[in-house]
């Protein structure tokens, strides 16, 4: 590779992977702080887009059409989680329905622009996006970056901030053990849809960027949004570490960018597109591993010490 | 202060109604206040079930639990965890794992409260909290932000003991809490339980199933047997009584339910 295509490689890796970090840190929430592996997240990634593609193409200021797009993954995520608390359904089940309802529900809402019972597909041809509000530079990837990168601290702010919080020290009580968390009097059902609602909304607002970069919105773009999701934030952990909570969301971040550069790499190096989902498959194999892989390690090293003493 | 009245209550899991399983049958059980109450009974004598209904993990098919002349039959297990200080048999279940010894603190200070939007972490509780662990004598004090997963099982089941008595609960709850914990640290645990309640003057349900231990603590022993009280001794009665009474107790009343059925 030469340095070009290095510098295309860093930049590509870094306009994708903020964008999804936010998907990352929505599936760190449910997956990780609540114990939840919610396929929801496939649903309310494309949601995000739709929403935010259809409602700019229908003139709302592109910063407002993310916003909403933030409260439609908002009630996805109620729904799921009122599926699981209230109707007692299995927590993998609980998300495939909402991920299946989500599919038709997302192909009414990119009709809605078009006046069209239902797409598949809805553009932003020259309607302004998010990226376009501050447009300090010429090339349209740094633009992204630097609007993603704000939003991305801004969020990682707010999330520090909210576990902190009583009710957010709760959700993750909740989350590692839902006995501890009764017996310490929290509502536990509560706490399970709110948490769920907050993941969902983020994986939504990741949606809303990820089209705004990409200026359309399809409706398979959330396919393997889980498995994008947790490789990330496996990556970011055993590369940038968990020790604290903040220290842990940084890294989800660190993550999901480090993601899209291995990806990106291998694209760079010949590997074919349609091929991209087995790379997928594979890479969060290697990553899903890596624990086992270090203990193995471990135990061998101790093996080794203890002989030599 | 607690008043169990003709609690009855059936597990019925597969359906079939010769699978039907009385867990307690119409128990009646009036706790005063400050007493030191330890229930003892074999497996399946209910003494599990009773614990759970009474922390609300069961709703009792007939009866009420009356709580200082509230009746909270109805109230959920987070609704009532207000009044009751919980510690588990296992040392995993009391604790959450992957948050910091600061943390699990701060949310059990907050067991009565409502919760809010306002920071989990209060200054002022800091030194409440390391002068709280100094009393158990571990060397917690010094581990304030280390995470709970990293303690022995007896060090998590004390550090659960001290959350559950934090803020003074109205009813200690303990169920089988040093059955997993190996003679020497049941002992340090069943001591530190001892030095909390006595010092806090708590009323307290300890289950246990070491009729040694169910003898030495409280001023009363309830005897549990297939879903109904077989004994209930107190104070001076209590001091004379001995393991082999117990046993004997036990013996008789398998007796006469094995008699019938040669």
């Amino acid at each position: 590779m030469d340095l070009q295509a290095i510098i295309y490689v860093l930049i590509d890796s870094l306009a994708i992977g903020l964008p999804y970090s936010l998907l990352a840190l929505g599936i760190f929430i449910s997956y990780r702080t609540l114990d939840f592996a919610d396929l929801s997240a496939e649903g309310s990634f494309t949601l995000g887009g739709a929403v935010a593609v259809s409602t700019i193409v229908m003139g709302v200021n592109p910063l407002f059409a993310t916003i909403l797009s933030f409260i439609s993954g908002f009630l996805a995520g109620m729904f799921t989680g009122i599926l699981h608390t209230k109707l007692k359904i299995p927590k993998l089940l609980s998300g495939i329905i909402t991920m299946t309802g989500l599919y038709s529900i997302n192909m009414v809402i990119m009709g809605i622009a078009k006046n069209s019972p239902y797409s598949n597909v809805i553009y932003v041809e020259d309607n302004k996006t998010i990226f376009d509000f501050l447009n300090i530079f010429e090339k349209n990837y740094f633009n992204i970056i630097l609007v993603s990168l704000i939003i991305v601290i801004i969020v990682l702010f707010i999330i520090y901030w909210f576990f902190g919080t009583e009710i957010g020290m709760s959700i993750r009580a909740t989350g590692m053990n839902g006995n501890m968390a009764r017996a310490q009097g929290i509502n536990t059902t509560v706490m399970i849809i709110s948490g769920l609602a907050i993941s969902n909304a983020l994986i939504a607002t990741g949606g809303a960027l990820f089209s705004q970069a990409e200026l359309k919105a399809d409706i398979n773009m959330g396919i393997g949004a889980l498995v994008i999701g947790l490789s990330s934030i496996i990556i970011g952990e055993s590369v940038f570490g968990k020790r604290t909570f903040k220290n842990w969301i940084i890294s989800v971040v660190l993550g999901s960018i480090a993601y899209y550069l291995i990806i990106a790499i291998a694209i760079q190096l010949g590997f074919p597109h349609y091929l991209k989902k087995l790379l997928y498959a594979v890479l969060i194999t290697i990553v899903l591993a890596i624990p086992l892989i270090k203990k193995l390690k471990n135990r061998t090293k101790e093996e080794k010490e203890n002989v030599s003493n | 202060m607690l008043v169990i009245k003709n609690v009855y209550k059936e597990f019925n899991l597969t359906g079939n109604l010769e699978d039907k399983k009385i867990a307690l049958n119409n128990v009646s059980l009036k706790i005063k206040k400050g007493d030191f109450v330890t229930i003892i009974g074999g497996n399946g004598s209910g003494k599990s079930t009773l614990m759970n209904i009474i922390c609300g993990v069961h709703r009792p098919d007939k009866g009420k639990i009356i709580l200082d002349g509230d009746d909270i039959t109805n109230l959920k297990e987070y609704q009532r965890a207000k009044y009751f200080g919980r510690v588990f048999q296992d040392p995993k279940q009391g604790t959450a794992a992957d948050m910091s010894i600061l943390e699990n603190l701060e949310i059990a200070t907050r067991r009565n409260k409502k919760i809010t939007f306002k920071w989990g972490f209060v200054k002022k509780h800091q030194t409440l909290f390391v002068e709280q662990l100094k009393e158990l004598n571990l060397g917690l004090e010094n581990r304030l932000n280390q995470k709970v997963g990293v303690l022995s099982g007896g060090q998590r089941q004390a550090l659960t003991l001290l959350m559950a008595t934090i803020n003074k609960p109205k009813l200690l709850l303990l169920d089988e809490h040093t059955a997993a914990l190996d003679p020497k640290t049941s002992k340090i645990v069943l001591d530190l339980t001892q030095k909390i309640i006595s010092e806090n003057n708590l009323t307290t349900i300890m289950i246990t199933h070491n009729m040694r231990d169910a003898i030495k603590y409280g001023n009363r022993l309830v005897m549990l047997h297939n879903g109904e009280i077989l004994l209930d001794v107190s104070n001076e009665e209590k001091q004379k009584l001995k393991v082999e009474d117990l046993l004997n107790k036990f013996d008789q009343a398998n007796e006469s339910i094995t008699i019938p059925l040669i």
